[in-house]
């Protein structure tokens, strides 16, 4: 009776096991779409044996542990791919938005305005003494004003939408790292050294990837179930299941700095009067919007040099030709504020319109030995370099995110052929073991009846 | 050929910009390549763009031993300009080439180090890191 007794004992354990296996298939089904779960398996190990009169006799098998099926290596590559993936993206995103106001064709924009602007001092050169020539020198001249004005106003406005966009940032920075210190509590309690809270990790991953997709980090993984998370630099955004950074930004679109609330360490920051403006330790796209931030504050000031050297060019002029007053006024230098003065024409002369003429090919040492012209083109190439170069390494560093994930998906994914092979295997098994309980149920009953 | 031996062509901006624009063209299908995980489609430009950009050296050689082209005439200047954007744009996308080449070998080289760990220096370690919780499981 003994033997049928552990026959009926290995029988109801085959069953029960094929009953989670069967589970657990379920629940790999159901994730099939699920990009951040995690294929599961409940693979068994043998009970043990009892020593019987033929010797060692097996007890079945029982359940060993749920695994999940996942690389850490292909993980950790992937999250630092995705979070250079976000930066490049990012860059490219907010370049592309910048450029179109610095976009210049030849036939509109800065260049053609400055263009118009020597084209009517050639006229007015040609007859120093016209009416309508000395009135579209002055139209040409407030065009070139009211284009750079422009061009300066939509440059701010970019940064002034770069900074929201970097609160925003912050902001889902915290919420994810406070999420991940709580997933870490909730494992922590959940998992024993013998079974792990395999959803809960996939939770914490999905926080990891969304918080990849702000800055660029490194994991450790601590005792008990729970992760360590850091910058690049070492700096802890989250330790065990006590500690979750909250960064802080300060500033605005002229001078900011991300910090670390509690240590009041600086994680990154942007000063548009530094020569070195960018100083980024996130990466990320919130590393990106203060790369972008910088790059527009460059291309700002490239506009103030331009428009500072034409008022200083055009009053050298103005004093060396002893004409009173100036073109440009003097006291609005940069390329928000530049305008005519109140009388730019006060007294126009041949030589003034020759001599205005002559700095259209004049290289200037402010603009880098360069013309008013060529400094402008050169401007808008640099602009298309900056957002070409970021539209480039979004392609390649996209291309490498899409890559580890596919690896990463082909070991943690759901393969619904698989899953299908699996429960035709786990049901047989089920009818199996059912047919094994039914027959020793049969022979306990015989047993009992021949008493 | 000017008296020197030296070809006309690989004195004149222009034409030298021609032969940058091509090998910028060459570059961005590298790029593509790349992307699209072409691999072995690399390996056939690889001769034209090795012959490409051996003739701009020589050429831009040439035109630096010709004198300054920055200080030429107005026209010179001009095409020598444009002649600079071009390489500039080689650089840029040149580099990005390169670092994606770069980071999908890291890739690479951290896998096999994680088969094959250091057994002597500073990052040696005894056994592969523990993998608790994450290890990809293996089936019998």
């Amino acid at each position: 009776m003994a033997g049928l007794n552990a026959a009926l004992e290995i029988g109801k354990n085959a069953l029960l096991n094929a009953q989670v296996q069967i589970q657990t298939t379920s629940h790999n089904v159901a994730n099939a779409e699920n990009p951040n779960y995690s294929r599961q398996k409940a693979p068994t190990v043998t009970q043990g044996a009892i020593l019987g009169r033929a010797g060692w006799i097996g007890a079945g098998a029982r359940l060993d542990r749920i695994v999940q099926q996942r690389d850490t290596f292909l993980e950790g590559r992937y999250l630092d791919a995705s979070s250079q993936s976000a930066y490049y993206g990012t860059l490219e995103r907010i370049l592309t938005a910048a450029e179109t106001s610095l976009s210049d064709d030849g036939d509109t924009g800065l260049y053609a305005a400055l263009k118009d602007f020597w084209n009517a001092w050639n006229a007015l050169a040609q007859n120093p003494e016209g009416a309508a020539e000395r009135a579209v020198v002055l139209e040409c001249g407030r065009n070139l004003c009211t284009g750079l004005n422009q061009t300066a106003a939509e440059l701010t406005q970019h940064r002034e939408g770069i900074v929201a966009e970097l609160r925003d940032n912050v902001s889902a920075i915290n919420g994810l790292l406070q999420k991940i210190r709580d997933l870490n509590q909730q494992i922590q309690r959940s998992e024993t050294p013998t079974f792990m809270a395999n959803d809960l990790r996939d939770q914490r991953f999905q926080a990891l990837q969304e918080l990849s997709q702000y800055v660029r980090f490194t994991t450790q993984e601590g005792t008990g179930g729970t992760l360590n998370v850091f910058l690049e630099d070492g700096t802890p955004l989250v330790l065990f299941t006590d500690y979750a950074a909250e960064l802080k930004i300060r500033g605005d679109a002229d001078a900011l700095d991300i910090r670390i609330s509690d240590s009041d360490k600086i994680v990154a920051q942007f000063d548009a009067a530094a020569e070195e403006k960018v100083q980024d330790g996130l990466h990320g796209s919130t590393g990106a919007l203060l790369t972008a931030l910088g790059t527009v504050q460059t291309w700002r000031d490239a506009l103030d040099t331009f428009a500072s050297a034409l008022v200083t060019s055009f009053q050298g002029l103005y004093e060396d030709l002893q004409i009173p007053g100036a073109f440009f006024d003097p006291d609005f230098t940069t390329a928000a504020e530049i305008r005519l003065s109140d009388d730019p024409l006060s007294s126009p002369t041949n030589a003034l319109a020759r001599g205005a003429l002559s700095l259209e090919s004049a290289p200037m040492e402010s603009l880098g030995n360069l013309t008013p012209g060529q400094y402008l083109t050169q401007l808008s190439q640099d602009v298309g370099l900056s957002v070409q170069s970021a539209s480039t390494q979004s392609l390649l560093k996209d291309s490498l995110a899409q890559q580890l994930d596919a690896q990463r998906q082909s070991v943690s994914g759901v393969s619904l052929d698989e899953e299908m092979v699996e429960l035709i295997k786990h049901q047989q098994l089920y009818q199996a073991a059912a047919k094994l309980v039914q027959q020793t149920a049969e022979m306990i009953q015989t047993a009992i009846n021949m008493v | 050929m000017t008296h020197n031996g030296q070809r006309v062509t690989d004195l004149d901006p222009d034409a030298v910009r021609i032969t940058a624009e091509h090998l910028l063209e060459l570059l961005q299908q590298e790029t593509r390549l790349l992307a699209e995980g072409e691999h072995a489609a690399l390996l056939e430009i690889l001769p034209e763009k090795e012959a490409l950009a051996r003739r701009l050296s020589e050429s831009l050689r040439s035109l630096h031993h010709a004198g300054d082209p920055s200080k030429g005439p107005a026209r010179d200047r001009a095409a020598w300009l444009d002649l600079k954007e071009t390489l500039r744009r080689i650089e840029a996308q040149n580099d990005a080439n390169g670092r994606y080449i770069a980071d999908l070998l890291l890739v690479y080289r951290e896998l096999l180090s994680m088969m094959v760990p250091q057994t002597y220096g500073h990052a040696a370690r005894e056994t592969l890191p523990a993998l608790k919780g994450c290890s990809l499981s293996t089936e019998a």
